[in-house]
């Protein structure tokens, strides 16, 4: 088979990309399940929370206002782009997010 | 401070009394000292009553103060209660309206154009000897419409429903609507909703380690996995692609058994399909031979595997039977039936995959998908007569006779670009590969080729470019070159090229 031009380009493309340096280095749901998860776990000091209990404006707001300080200041233990990739991976994960649907899964 | 002016006049007195033995007393002090001291006193109890009025007038301007503060507060409690009736008013209302709003709508909008190019050298063996002839067609631009309604419902604690209307038409096109009924929605057609899944949840358990849910209606079939990486979405479907692809009507148990094998999300399900043409298309047809009902039974086992390397990897095997397949009916198509046998056989599909998403953090997903397929032929063939000629149609062999093994596989790869500023655009690479008697179920297939059913390989380039939370673009090249192609007396040899190029808008909301 031929390898369209295309192809190739779209390959090259992708080699080039992978050389750069990420630029986001936070991965949102690692993040959220080790440092969010430290604390909001079963028999943990906080609630168990999923990120479906917000709607994604929800999520905004509640970033924005920084509400978490107001029960603990969670500011020294985040980096900013950790709180970044946190905070889009529970807005990805919303409420009102495209939710998985299989036979019989909740 | 009033036992403190008693004690004080008190003192002053003894020592006015008491003044002349003092002043007699060889070393007792003098009338003048004893003034000096008197006046002492008076002074003393001069500043008594002064701090004293000063802490009567300090008590009155507290009182005064307290007096004023309740007022305030007073005033200030009232208004917060008006408020919270207020706002509990407009909370009642808000939930009144949530509760009244069972059914939760989403909804989907896609526009795509496909470049098809199709070409094909064929050699059929219908006529008992070879055909060779050749074709191609190019289609520019085939710019299609679909929307999709996407409904969700949690009726109560343990009973969801899910349902998707689709509606799905090429522009200004008003096809005949689609009565293969396994992708009536999912092919180009009229501007009609068709029902692409509807389907209740019944969550129960029988014992507390083994949740357990009842699933029934149309089930969500179509879009198996891997087709969320290509359509950037979550997980829609319940079978890979490769073992089952299409719409479908059933009902299934799923058995979860994480808090037994202590595996995340693993399940057991067991879902049992049905087909069946009773052809609508010729209701007063007076030759009522129909396809009868193909049962299909399914068994899935999945799980994200164990371990530090393995955690992020779905696992997922299944298994299809569907027995004593019916025999074909072309009755409405001019032919006339001369012998059909009730079953042509039997067939099952065994199919292993596996899925990761962000593996190890690299950025990098991937699949994994392999099927068998085995037939198991009895009966005779079916036999039609066109005029004076007859036909035999077979089982996907060309004797029908002769049991038959077929495998394909999937693999592909997807690289989350990690470039925000371009909001993380995606780039994937997918193969596939059927041997001669492969035999997919994939009819509902997103893929406008259905690339699985190929009898050949074909490749799959996408890129896919989020333009915000809500809108994506998504480029893409698929190639299929297919070795053989469906005939009625089994696998045709052919060469058959068929490429699409295709750029997408999806809006979801």
């Amino acid at each position: 088979m031929r390898v369209p031009a295309i192809c190739v380009f779209l390959a090259a493309a992708l080699v080039a990309v992978v050389m750069v340096q990420p630029l986001e280095a936070a991965d949102g749901k690692s993040v959220y399940l080790k440092k969010c998860g430290s604390c909001h776990r079963s028999g943990g000091e906080a609630e168990v929370f999923a990120p479906t209990k917000y709607a994604s404006t929800q999520w905004v707001r509640f970033f924005q206002r920084d509400k978490h300080k107001r029960k603990k200041d969670i500011s020294a233990d985040y980096t900013p782009l950790e709180l970044e990739a946190v905070k889009n991976y529970l807005v990805d994960h919303a409420a009102d997010s495209d939710q998985p649907e299989a036979v019989g899964l909740r | 401070m009033k036992r403190l002016k008693t004690v004080i006049i008190y003192t002053a007195l003894v020592l006015l009394l008491g003044g002349g033995s003092i002043a007699g007393a060889a070393d007792g002090i003098s009338r003048a000292e004893f003034m000096k001291v008197l006046q002492e006193l008076k002074t003393v109890q001069d500043k008594v009553e002064n701090l004293s009025r000063e802490n009567r007038d300090l008590r009155r301007e507290i009182s005064d103060l307290k007096t004023s503060d309740a007022v305030v507060q007073d005033a200030t409690i009232n208004d917060l209660k008006e408020d919270v009736e207020e706002l509990s008013e407009l909370m009642t209302t808000v939930e009144r309206k949530s509760m009244m709003d069972r059914i939760q709508f989403g909804a989907e909008l896609r526009t795509r154009a496909d470049w098809f190019d199709y070409n094909e050298r064929a050699s059929s063996s219908i006529w008992g000897r070879r055909n060779r002839r050749g074709k191609g067609e190019e289609v520019r631009a085939l710019v299609s419409n679909r929307f999709r309604l996407n409904l969700k419902a949690q009726i109560s604690d343990n009973l969801q429903f899910h349902g998707r209307l689709t509606m799905h038409k090429n522009w200004m096109d008003n096809d005949m609507p689609d009565f293969m009924d396994y992708r009536a929605s999912r092919r180009p057609s009229d501007n009609d909703l068709n029902v692409e899944r509807a389907y209740i949840d019944y969550f129960f358990s029988l014992h507390e380690k083994l949740p357990m849910a009842l699933s029934f209606g149309r089930l969500p079939m179509a879009d198996g996995l891997p087709t969320d990486l290509r359509e950037n979405t979550p997980r829609k479907a319940t079978f890979p692609s490769l073992a089952y692809d299409t719409e479908g009507d059933g009902v299934g148990l799923s058995i979860v058994l994480d808090k037994v094998t202590g595996l995340k999300n693993s399940a057991l399900r067991f879902i049992y399909m049905r087909t069946v043409d009773d052809n609508d298309m010729y209701p007063y047809r007076t030759t009522e031979l129909n396809l009868e009902e193909t049962n299909y039974y399914i068994t899935q086992f999945e799980t994200m595997l164990p371990g530090k390397y393995l955690q992020d990897i779905l696992f997922i095997t299944n298994f299809i039977i569907l027995p004593d397949v019916p025999s074909m009916d072309l009755t409405g198509q001019g032919l006339t039936p001369i012998d059909l046998p009730e079953s042509m056989g039997d067939m099952w599909y065994l199919t292993f995959f596996m899925q990761a998403k962000n593996f190890l953090g690299s950025n990098f997903d991937w699949f994994f998908g392999f099927s068998y397929y085995d037939l198991d032929t009895h009966g005779g063939p079916v036999k039609y007569g066109l005029g004076p000629i007859p036909i035999n149609i077979t089982f996907n062999n060309k004797d029908n006779r002769s049991n038959k093994k077929a495998t394909a596989y999937h693999v592909g790869l997807r690289y989350n670009i990690p470039v925000s500023i371009l909001n993380n655009p995606k780039f994937g690479i997918e193969y596939n590969h059927g041997s001669k008697y492969w035999l997919a179920n994939t009819g509902a297939s997103e893929d406008p080729l259905n690339k699985l059913a190929t009898r050949g390989y074909a490749w799959d380039f996408y890129y896919i470019q989020p333009i915000n939370r809500n809108l994506t673009m998504r480029f893409g090249y698929t190639f299929v070159r297919n070795r053989y192609k469906m005939g009625m007396a089994g696998p045709d040899h052919v060469r058959q090229k068929i490429q699409n190029t295709y750029l997408l808008l999806d809006a979801k909301f």
